[in-house]
């Protein structure tokens, strides 16, 4: 059975949720409490599956799954040069993301159980199709198959964006992702397209190795790093994150955070792996260096001036994503360069921001999802009193809140600190910038603490209760999880994050597990 | 003892969160010798507006938070926020911008070092 895990777990990563997705408006048929168990079931079975195979490849090294092949690991017949079947293609990094996604995964799940009374079938089915398409984005080894599963997570997060369709906002939301989502996905083909009609090949370790960086190569490569700029919603591509996590439900919200930082593997695998060997890399990753800045600071200031509360949370989403592509693009830059171990602690510090992010910022929209849950109210300026009647709620909101502003000791402040020190190093300018940017966080999140949980009673929320359990537990997951990867950040950092930083900077091990 | 080495030194958790508690522990220590015997009341508990009476009306609402800041940085704020239009048009715009602008450093970058 391990064995039979081992060599197919990648293939079933995907079609396990996917087939979920199909089979629970059948289950919904027959019960819905079997649907309801199904649901955890299938949440259950493929974090398992996710953790193991995340596990495997940490012990043994990549896993590769070659479709139609007689044996999984057959990446090229007999008689072929280069690999023409579809390959399923996992390292360290992503393994790493498998574990990122598999807990906002967990969490999402189990909080949309409590908070969405209606429709859940169709929910959960456009959820798994999402999760499916998520685990599909980082595991593909090809361009194309990248380029299908971006497009199938667009499609499924733009109908979830819009679950709530009686209310306008959220269908205009959807709608306005969807057109600009389609858009970066078109240039994202053609970029294929010209990458293919150059090679002839659509794998990326292929494309890594016969890619000669051509006038038209530089304009694929820019059209690619464009593309996926949008969809991880980096400054000033990002028009369309506050609408979309703003008005989805809560429980999605969470779990669009993981979706982009899907986007940012492929705009990270891409870089490093495709285009590592680029003559210009340093200009590419000034660019990702540049956009992160950008959207730390756009992000951090727009969201100080929100008074809606789940908005307000979006824009500190697109300014966390500044970090990352902070932090990886030092790595980038600093690659064959005297400052290359340097930049290997800043790559350390924004992968580690990643698997952080997907916690507390989970946590934070959660927290968001259960004020608007209890009161209906998202206006802060409406809100107020609230610790005393939802005393968990605000415990989980002071520990997302510090978590995001980088107080120690919990885990966002291990990662920004890695990423401050070494940012330094390069240039010091940065390092200011990023902590400007963690303390205009913390101001925002005292404001929505003051304006939502501090301060007298309501009359209106007199009668308010606690959230159900379902929705305590996923905040309360998360809440731990943040707390213990605070306590023990070395151990996280030497299990997962540092393997994840060398397997991306070892461009030729991931070619070698094709080739 | 967990503790994070990073580039220039190292952090360790625990004995933050070591004194932490010894800091609460002193604070809980100062308040056992507080006043005894306080009676609660209601008025004794109502919020303090600056003496004003209290009232729904004359909370400090979350748009009333940093006034000053946003008074400072209007030119600013009046700029960022007349870019979020919320029309799709606009944004691809930005879109096609970046996507210029990214074209002509990188084959500039190209004739340069090319």
């Amino acid at each position: 059975m391990i064995d039979f895990l081992h060599q197919n777990g990648l293939a079933l990563l995907i079609a396990f949720p996917l087939l979920s997705a199909f089979l629970i408006p059948l289950i919904e048929k027959i019960s819905k409490s079997l649907r309801n168990i199904y649901i955890l079931f299938a949440v259950f079975s493929t974090t398992s599956l996710a953790m193991f195979l995340a596990q495997s490849i940490f012990a043994f090294g990549p896993l590769v799954y070659t479709m139609g092949a007689q044996h999984p690991g057959l990446t090229m017949p007999s008689g072929l040069t280069i690999p023409v079947r579809i390959i399923l293609l996992a390292d360290a990094f992503s393994a790493f993301m498998i574990v990122s996604s598999s807990i906002a995964l967990i969490a999402s799940a189990i909080y949309s159980l409590g908070s969405v009374k209606r429709s859940l079938g169709k929910y959960f089915s456009l959820f798994f199709v999402m999760s499916a398409s998520i685990f599909g984005i980082i595991c593909t080894g090809d361009l194309f198959n990248l380029f299908v599963f971006i497009e199938i997570c667009s499609i499924a997060s733009a109908g979830l964006v819009a679950f709530r369709k009686e209310k306008a906002e959220s269908t205009i939301a959807a709608y306005n992702y969807l057109i600009v989502s389609s858009i970066a996905s078109l240039m994202i083909l053609f970029s294929i397209g010209i990458i293919y009609g150059q090679y002839g090949v659509l794998n990326m370790a292929a494309v890594a190795k016969l890619i000669k960086f051509s006038f038209v190569d530089n304009f694929a490569i820019v059209l690619l790093v464009s593309g996926l700029a949008l969809k991880c919603g980096a400054v000033p591509l990002h028009f369309w994150v506050p609408d979309a996590y703003g008005r989805a439900p809560s429980g999605i919200s969470a779990f669009l955070v993981v979706a982009s930082q899907a986007s940012l593997y492929a705009l990270f695998r891409v870089s490093f792996t495709l285009f590592g060997a680029f003559f210009l890399i340093k200009l590419l990753s000034l660019a990702i260096i540049v956009l992160g800045v950008l959207s730390m600071f756009v992000g951090v200031t727009m969201a100080l001036a929100q008074k809606d509360i789940k908005k307000l949370m979006a824009y500190h989403s697109m300014s966390q994503t500044g970090y990352m592509l902070l932090g990886v693009g030092l790595g980038l830059y600093s690659i064959n360069t005297p400052l290359s171990d340097v930049g290997f602690f800043a790559m350390a510090g924004g992968l580690f921001h990643i698997i952080n992010n997907a916690m507390y910022k989970g946590l934070l929209f959660l927290t968001a999802g259960a004020i608007i849950y209890a009161t209906g109210q998202r206006d802060l300026n409406k809100l107020g009193g609230l610790a005393r009647k939802m005393p968990y709620t605000t415990i989980f909101f002071m520990i997302g809140a510090a978590a995001i502003a980088g107080l120690p000791p919990t885990n966002g402040f291990a990662s920004k600190l890695l990423i401050y020190e070494s940012a330094f190093i390069f240039n010091p300018i940065l390092s200011i910038v990023a902590l400007i940017v963690s303390v205009f966080t913390l101001v925002s999140f005292v404001k929505i603490f003051c304006s939502a949980f501090l301060g007298p009673e309501r009359n209106e929320f007199k009668n308010i209760k606690e959230v159900p359990c379902a929705m305590h537990f996923a905040m309360a997951f998360l809440s731990v999880l943040i707390i213990l990867f605070g306590i023990f950040p070395d151990l996280i950092l030497n299990a997962i994050v540092k393997p994840a930083a060398s397997a991306l900077l070892n461009s030729l091990a991931y070619m070698g597990a094709v080739f | 003892m967990s503790t994070l080495e990073t580039y220039f030194g190292f952090w360790t958790p625990t004995i933050f969160i070591l004194f932490f508690c010894l800091a609460m522990l002193l604070c809980y220590l100062l308040s056992l010798f507080a006043k005894k015997g306080f009676a609660y009341s209601k008025n004794k508990a109502q919020p303090f507006v600056s003496g004003n009476a209290y009232s729904e009306l004359n909370l400090i609402r979350a748009s009333d938070y940093f006034w000053g800041f946003f008074k400072a940085t209007e030119n600013y704020y009046d700029f960022i926020k007349s870019i979020h239009t919320g029309l799709v048009n606009d944004y691809i715009s930005w879109f096609i911008g970046v996507i210029s602008v990214m074209l002509i450093v990188v084959f500039a970058g190209v004739i340069i070092w090319g």
